[in-house]
């Protein structure tokens, strides 16, 4: 109560010299345990705590980072400085209804009422799993990462916002070697609420390890353009990576052919793709109730029937475009300022089984699992393993390899969309400019496409 | 910080150290050519690490005040940590190079602002379609190392960074450039970032076509800044340890062409990256990595020295790619300035030697492909065509897919004379030459 005193003093002090005032504080818990063949390399439990203010004066914005309570008026003062500083014309910002708001978390199986011993018996248990699985296997990583936060969010508009907030992740990686030849695999899970989802997964780890061994024997694919199937991993990195990133409005806004190219009701494939970006699904590492500018979660769609309906969108981002924001505004913590980014990316399912996209294919490639990748209108990124596709079936396993195209042709060249929607949380997140890792998650049906570069020998 | 060590000794620690970081920061950028926002930032926090019975607890915070949480966590954390073999003690060091600049702090915003106003103007009166984007951050980060053995170093760099992006879309298809420096002071010219900006839109905006197949190379000191991840991967003490690198037990064996010689340098005068210690209070060096070809020794941080029973040579880091400096990072080996030794052969040189060919500037989704076993695969982001020794214009679409002990081995035609500064994704500091390759597949 005394904090929320003082944020409102000072707010309703300071908030007439300019034209929107906002303070976050943040009070967070991480934890992350890493062990290496079977061995705990690290147990790092971080506590962390600060804040900032943000202010707007026609159309400038001050931002100012401060480590304790104490600083708070001072930062209020400079942020102003700097906003004036920086203002001459008008203030862009779309219209938010103010709120109070808290709210805590429901857990399942919280893993705080784990014990630290369980967590590494486990994470050891697991690395062992791979450690003896086979004598080609030179490394097994087991890593876990557990986030409490606490965020006070409040502005000059009356809003005062206090949400609880968790990520929390586990991975599992194999790496095999064979003359000079490394192959990898992995195993990732991710829960806000239960730690459940962390147990019994042995089965699963030993199919990545047999996975990295076949690897080993397996060819590298010749370079050139393919017919591609992405599995719905790969499917979600594309979303993300290619589509996602460039439905950030502030590229957007900074960019006035851009706003060209990316008009709202342009046509930018067929009809049967749709491709939304949502807050407010459950258990999944990229939702939560406000972000981190006072706008409520939704489920935003950016592309209907091939039609670009939507963007990504901050407040100020929303009012230069004349949108509505679509509380997308994110920080990675205290320390930086909020931006559009995405939450739970993923496409809309459709009426193809994957005994459909295949049969007809002469030759093509079915790519597996994404091991990360670049966005924009030039994407590019790794499949960790695929599958060659002769004749109708699917025939040899292939290494990896990097999958490059344009974005808006390939968006053109999708031919079929699967029937069935996965979207798993995984252990990373989404890295923009420094702002890395964000809790996202992203994914969707198998996806067909046509004429895909294949970087390869 | 010191009552914090001696309060963990009276809790039941053997021994116990602390990595203390400050951060002081402004920020002044541009946006599509209009000034879009000034940020500072004034943070601090600290890693303490425990040993107790011969075993290691760790906890990092931001918050000074919660002394005895922190202890007990560390203390607790330590009954499940690992088996720490080595000690924390190391001698006070403290270094006589210049890495602190004063003057850095005394121009306002205000200039900074002319300065970056005059850089949009530069780029848009060569063409207003331009869209300029700038900026400029200045940084002091002071690091300090102390231990139960009465260790205590210290270590405050400053740092300028100012970049320009010009960013130009033409039928569909979008044109980015830019150029960063870094230095100690304010002495910069905004007239040659601008106009180096304006160089590589110039060239860049005539479109050419190249058929596929191999074809000579040149990489720029960027595009080359951004292949030597997978060097740096291979180099790593941590990859050596867990045997995952393709360089493990190889240290004296030719790897690269001998025209290659690769240091790394926290001793640069100059270099962003240099520091009195590294980030687990080990005294900075100059480690040579390569010379002529031949791989002589591995980045090192205290846990992988010791593993492999070699000296640490000062190559603990807390930052990982392109994230900055966080205390609460567990030490990894990684690189602070590389210098590149250059060759004899002028740019212009190399040009002239090529019938057709690309040079390529940068490269998308730097961290693809299998980084350890030394695999570059990526598609092409800026690159160029050369045609009867003149550059023609610019080649969309490209991608390669090389391996570094392949390429940096058999293909290497010449080393560039010069050395130019390259940050690829704002990670480390880098002098490099242009390297020539002989015969590289261009898939299209």
């Amino acid at each position: 109560m005394e904090q929320k005193k003082l944020l409102t003093e000072v707010i309703s002090r300071y908030k007439d010299q300019v034209d929107y005032l906002e303070i976050h504080l943040e009070d967070s818990n991480m934890m992350t345990i890493d062990v290496k063949k079977s061995k705990v390399e690290s147990i790092n439990t971080d506590f962390i705590y600060g804040g900032n203010v943000r202010t707007l004066s026609k159309g400038g914005w001050g931002f100012v980072v401060f480590k304790d309570l104490a600083e708070l008026e001072e930062a209020v003062k400079k942020s102003i400085l700097q906003a004036k500083l920086v203002g001459k014309e008008k203030s862009y910002w779309a219209k938010v209804e103010p709120i109070e708001f808290e709210s805590k978390i429901t857990f399942i199986n919280d893993p705080r009422k784990v014990s630290l011993e369980e967590k590494v018996k486990l994470l050891k248990d697991y690395s062992s799993l791979v450690d003896e699985y086979d004598e080609r296997i030179i490394t097994s990583q087991a890593a876990y990462r557990e986030k409490f936060m606490n965020t006070i969010f409040a502005n000059s508009e009356g809003s005062y916002i206090k949400q609880e907030k968790t990520d929390i992740a586990m991975a599992i990686r194999v790496t095999a070697v064979k003359d000079g030849n490394t192959q990898t695999g992995a195993l990732t899970k991710g829960t806000c609420t239960d730690f459940n989802v962390f147990l019994g997964l042995e089965d699963k780890i030993k199919k990545e390890c047999q996975l990295a061994l076949d690897l080993l024997e397996a060819p590298r694919i010749k370079g050139g353009k393919y017919l591609v199937i992405l599995n719905s991993d790969l499917t979600g990195t594309f979303v993300h990576e290619a589509f996602g990133h460039t439905m950030e409005a502030d590229h957007i806004v900074a960019n006035p052919s851009m706003q060209e190219i990316l008009k709202i009701g342009t046509s930018f494939g067929s009809e049967i793709l749709n491709i939304y970006d949502s807050g407010i699904i459950d258990d999944l590492r990229g939702s939560y109730h406000y972000d981190d500018e006072g706008t409520p979660a939704e489920k935003t769609v950016l592309l209907k029937e091939g039609i670009l309906v939507g963007h990504l969108h901050s407040r100020e981002t929303a009012a230069k475009l004349d949108e509505k924001p679509t509380g997308s505004a994110r920080a990675i913590s205290y320390q930086y300022p909020p931006i559009p980014r995405m939450r739970n990316t993923s496409i809309e399912p459709g009426s193809a089984t994957f005994e459909e996209m295949i049969k007809d294919v002469e030759l093509g490639v079915f790519a597996v699992d994404s091991k990360g990748g670049k966005g924009g209108e030039n994407f590019s990124f790794t499949a960790h393993h695929g599958y060659m596709i002769r004749n109708g079936e699917i025939a040899e396993l292939v290494q990896g390899f990097t999958l490059a195209g344009n974005l808006f042709k390939t968006l053109k060249d999708i031919d079929m969309v699967g029937n069935k929607e996965e979207i798993e949380n995984s252990f990373g997140g989404c890295g923009k400019g420094e702002q890395f890792p964000l809790p996202v998650t992203s994914g969707g049906p198998m996806i067909r496409i046509q004429n895909v570069t294949i970087g390869g020998e | 910080m010191l009552k914090l060590l001696e309060k963990s000794l009276k809790n039941g620690a053997d021994s116990a150290e602390i990595f203390y970081l400050e951060k002081k920061l402004d920020e002044v950028s541009f946006t599509n050519g209009e000034l879009e926002n000034l940020s500072s930032k004034n943070l601090a926090g600290f890693n303490l690490r425990v040993k107790k019975d011969g075993k290691i607890g760790m906890v990092s915070s931001s918050n000074m005040d919660r002394h005895d949480e922190i202890i007990k966590m560390a203390l607790d954390s330590s009954t499940e940590g690992d088996i720490l073999e080595y000690d924390f003690s190391k001698p006070t060091y403290s270094s006589s190079l210049p890495l602190e600049n004063d003057q850095l702090w005394d121009r306002s915003y205000e200039e900074y602002i002319a300065d970056g106003e005059k850089i949009v103007k530069i780029i848009k009166d060569y063409d207003p379609q331009i869209s300029v984007s700038c900026g400029f951050r200045r940084e002091r980060e002071t690091k300090n190392y102390l231990n139960t053995n009465d260790c205590n170093s210290k270590s405050t760099t400053d740092n300028l960074i100012l970049g320009a992006d010009g960013q130009l879309v033409q039928n569909q298809s979008i044109l980015e450039v830019g150029c960063v420096r870094q230095l100690k002071t304010n002495d910069y010219s905004v007239e040659e970032l601008a106009n180096e900006v304006i160089q590589k839109i110039k060239i860049g905006r005539v479109e050419s076509s190249i058929s596929p197949g191999k074809m000579p190379v040149i990489l720029t000191p960027n595009a080359l800044s951004q292949i030597a991840f997978a060097i740096v991967a291979g180099l790593s003490g941590e990859n050596i340890r867990l045997g995952v690198s393709p360089l493990k037990d190889r240290i004296g064996e030719q790897i690269f062409d001998d025209k290659i010689t690769l240091f790394d340098d926290m001793t640069l005068i100059g270099g962003s990256e240099s520091s009195a210690i590294d980030d687990e209070g080990t005294p900075a060096q100059k480690t040579l990595l390569y010379e002529k070809g031949i791989l002589k020794n591995y980045l090192l941080h205290l846990k992988s020295a010791h593993a492999l029973g070699l000296e640490p040579n000062g190559k603990a880091s807390r930052r990982f790619w392109w994230t900055p400096r966080d205390y609460a990072k567990t030490p990894t080996p990684w690189f602070s300035n590389w210098i590149m030794e250059p060759g004899t052969v002028a740019f212009e040189e190399m040009l002239a030697d090529i019938k057709e060919g690309l040079i390529i500037d940068s490269m998308y989704g730097l961290i693809m492909g299998n980084l350890i076993r030394g695999d570059v695969d990526s598609d092409i982001d800026l690159a160029f065509k050369v045609e009867n020794g003149k550059i023609v214009g610019r080649v969309k679409n490209a991608a390669i897919g090389v391996n570094i002990y392949e390429i940096l081995k058999d293909q290497v035609v010449a080393l560039g004379n010069k050395l130019h500064f390259a940050s690829a994704i704002n990670s480390g500091h880098m002098l490099l030459p242009h390297i020539l390759l002989r015969d590289i597949n261009i898939v299209v």
